[in-house]
């Protein structure tokens, strides 16, 4: 495998110019600037091998936007040292550009008063794709990504989730090695959501074209990328698996067990605390009731408190049971607490 | 390169066409008034038959020409650029692999290509019929015409992306519109024909780029300037062509520049 991106100690801080109010304020603020630093990202180191699929996650403001332009060139870092390609992205562009390909969710490069069809025959010649190459490469999007119900529409009239499809379609038609997606799911339906993911993971296997998705939405990340990155605040906070997060920090798992009918009585019996919720008296350690409706149960119970199968035997020994299934801790849940918490901050240097 | 250049080109005048109503709507304004100005003329002209050497049919044939190329070199309310930089989609623009001067420079060509066939001609074809304006009929006219309107209708496009790309430092640039436009109308002579200025003014004027946009081309069509006067005037305007497009390039540079550090 080799390294595609390559990112060290990446840094970015903006400058923000603060106005002070009325016209005299405007004045001097003009003579006198009072400028404010804005550090976007800071320290952030990352590399991507060739092939892989990475998600970048992070509250809003966070950085993920600024990391991406900075991968692509657009903006130069504060500090740090970037290769993409084995190119340097802020000085070599455009040939960097023609080996990427970038959507930015909110914006879109597609002419709005023509039919998507202008849009990407135009891209044909900016990139200068041989005919031929094109005409294939274009035949396979449109099955991809379906565009065939829509591609003589003009792009004013497209459902967001079509015209998303048409800009990735714009994004490799020049069949970039390596792909940005900067938020490209925000506001779409689950539908169309599902769609756009299907096409991702087609294209990552069928051409193996390296993705790095920002995205906030954590069903994103659970269908596409087997790692990710947290950020918050410029900084990372974790870099890794998927999987293993919920094992390192996962918080509680749940395990939701049915009791058979004749139990409902003595259910009835347990004693209430003071909210109102009855407890179950002798609970292992680390084990707490989380709800009690009719026969069914669920206890929560962190990870490192007892295996599964012991709280398992532990209710079985006491009540005759119908039905036991586990939950799992919610992504979203946990990587909320981790940015609320910043709980991984201290953990940056750790390998993973 | 330069075919896509060609094709940015082609694409922006299908696009233009989009708008056939929008441009029938224009092209009704711009008939109803060059007949109001029109007529202000002829009642005019009555007082005196001849001013600064244009008789009535010379001034009408002024007015509706420049009627005629008016949306070609100075179209009203062209912001699209300044609006790519208030939303940010110029980053985009900005990161493809082409210059960006040459990508807006043809997007604006095609769109001149189609105003001049779907709105010059027509608006000139009502003057003749209206007004039997006629056509001038030396071919040196006709040669010179078709000189020095591409000329203007690229001074139009420098001027227009430069009141537009103050957007990056200003944030009332819709203002720097409405006064980039006041000033350009009154100095191409859309307001008032430059050669019935008085001698001082158009002394300044001549000196303008604003010159180069309309007048010099009606002028020339109408066979009113020829000869030394009228290469001296055309050299003036190349050089003034030179110097806004040096302008231009350097300001998308400090603006790449801008965007790049401070990410617009
Ligand atoms: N051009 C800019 N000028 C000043 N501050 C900026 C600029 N772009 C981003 N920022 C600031 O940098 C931080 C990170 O922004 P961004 O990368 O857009 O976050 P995200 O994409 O994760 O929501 C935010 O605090 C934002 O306000
Ligand atoms: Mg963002």
């Amino acid at each position: 495998m080799t390294v595609i991106i390559d990112a060290q100690a990446l840094q970015k801080n903006f400058r923000v110019a603060k106005r002070r109010p009325g016209i005299f304020g405007g004045l001097r603020s003009i003579v006198d600037p009072e400028v404010r630093i804005v550090s976007a990202v800071q320290d952030l180191s990352l590399q991507v091998q060739r092939g892989e699929m990475v998600g970048l996650v992070g509250p809003n403001g966070a950085g993920k936007s600024t990391t991406i332009k900075m991968l692509t060139g657009i903006l130069t870092p504060s500090g740090g040292e970037i290769r993409v390609a084995g190119l340097t992205p802020i000085h070599q562009r455009r040939e960097l550009s023609k080996r990427i390909g970038v959507v930015f969710g909110q914006r879109t490069q597609l002419w709005w008063d023509l039919p998507l069809l202008d849009s990407l025959q135009l891209l044909r010649h900016l990139y200068r794709v041989p005919e031929a190459r094109h005409r294939e490469n274009l035949k396979q999007l449109r099955v991809m990504l379906d565009l065939d119900e829509f591609i003589d529409t003009p792009v004013r009239q497209l459902s967001l989730g079509q015209r998303m499809r048409g800009d990735l379609a714009a994004a490799l038609l020049h069949e970039p090695e390596l792909l940005y997606l900067d938020e490209p799911t925000i506001g779409l339906d689950v539908v169309a959501k599902a769609r756009i993911r299907e096409f991702l993971l087609a294209l990552n296997t069928q051409r193996s074209t390296t993705v790095l998705i920002t995205t906030h939405d954590m069903d994103d990340i659970e269908t596409l990328c087997p790692r990710i990155l947290i950020i918050d605040h410029g900084r990372k906070l974790y870099d890794g698996a998927v999987k293993d997060i919920r094992t390192r920090f996962g918080g509680e798992r749940t395990l939701i067990a049915v009791l058979d009918g004749s139990e409902l009585a003595r259910l009835a019996m347990l004693p209430s605390a003071e909210d109102g919720l009855a407890t179950l008296p002798d609970l292992p350690a680390g084990v707490r009731l989380l709800k009690l409706d009719g026969p069914q149960i669920e206890l929560g119970f962190g990870r490192e408190a007892l295996p599964a199968h012991e709280l398992v035997a532990w209710l079985g020994a006491r009540y005759t049971l119908r039905d036991v299934t586990f939950r799992e801790p919610d992504i979203e849940d946990i990587i909320r607490r981790i940015y609320e918490k910043d709980l991984l901050l201290g953990d940056i240097g750790m390998p993973v | 390169m330069l075919r896509f250049y060609f094709e940015v080109a082609g694409t922006a005048f299908r696009r233009q066409i989009v708008y056939r109503w929008a441009n029938l709507a224009g092209l009704c304004t711009n008939i109803f008034f060059a007949l109001i100005v029109s007529y202000i003329i002829i009642a005019l002209y009555a007082v005196r038959p001849v001013v600064a050497g244009y008789d009535v049919h010379d001034t009408l044939r002024y007015t509706w020409m420049m009627q005629a190329i008016l949306m070609v070199v100075l179209p009203f309310g062209f912001t699209d650029l300044m609006q790519t930089i208030r939303t940010g989609d110029v980053v985009t623009d900005l990161s493809k692999p082409c210059d960006f001067y040459l990508y807006w420079f043809s997007r604006e060509m095609g769109k001149n290509v189609y105003y001049a066939i779907f709105r010059g001609l027509p608006t000139y074809l009502a003057g003749m019929v209206i007004f039997k304006l006629g056509v001038p009929l030396t071919w040196q006219s006709w040669l010179a015409f078709g000189l020095i309107p591409p000329f203007g209708a690229t001074l139009g496009i420098a001027y227009r992306f430069l009141y537009n790309i103050v957007a990056f430092w200003i944030i009332e640039a819709r203002a720097v519109v409405s006064f980039a436009l006041t000033i350009a109308q009154f100095l191409t002579g859309s307001f008032i024909p430059l050669p019935l200025l008085p001698g001082w003014l158009q002394t300044i004027v001549n000196w303008l780029p604003f010159r180069g946009f309309m007048d010099l081309p009606v002028q020339v069509f109408l066979g009113k300037i020829s000869g030394s006067l009228l290469w001296g005037a055309f050299g003036l305007q190349v050089g003034w062509l030179i110097i806004l497009t040096c302008l231009v390039l350097w300001l998308v540079q400090v603006a790449r520049q801008h965007v790049v550090v401070q990410g617009g």
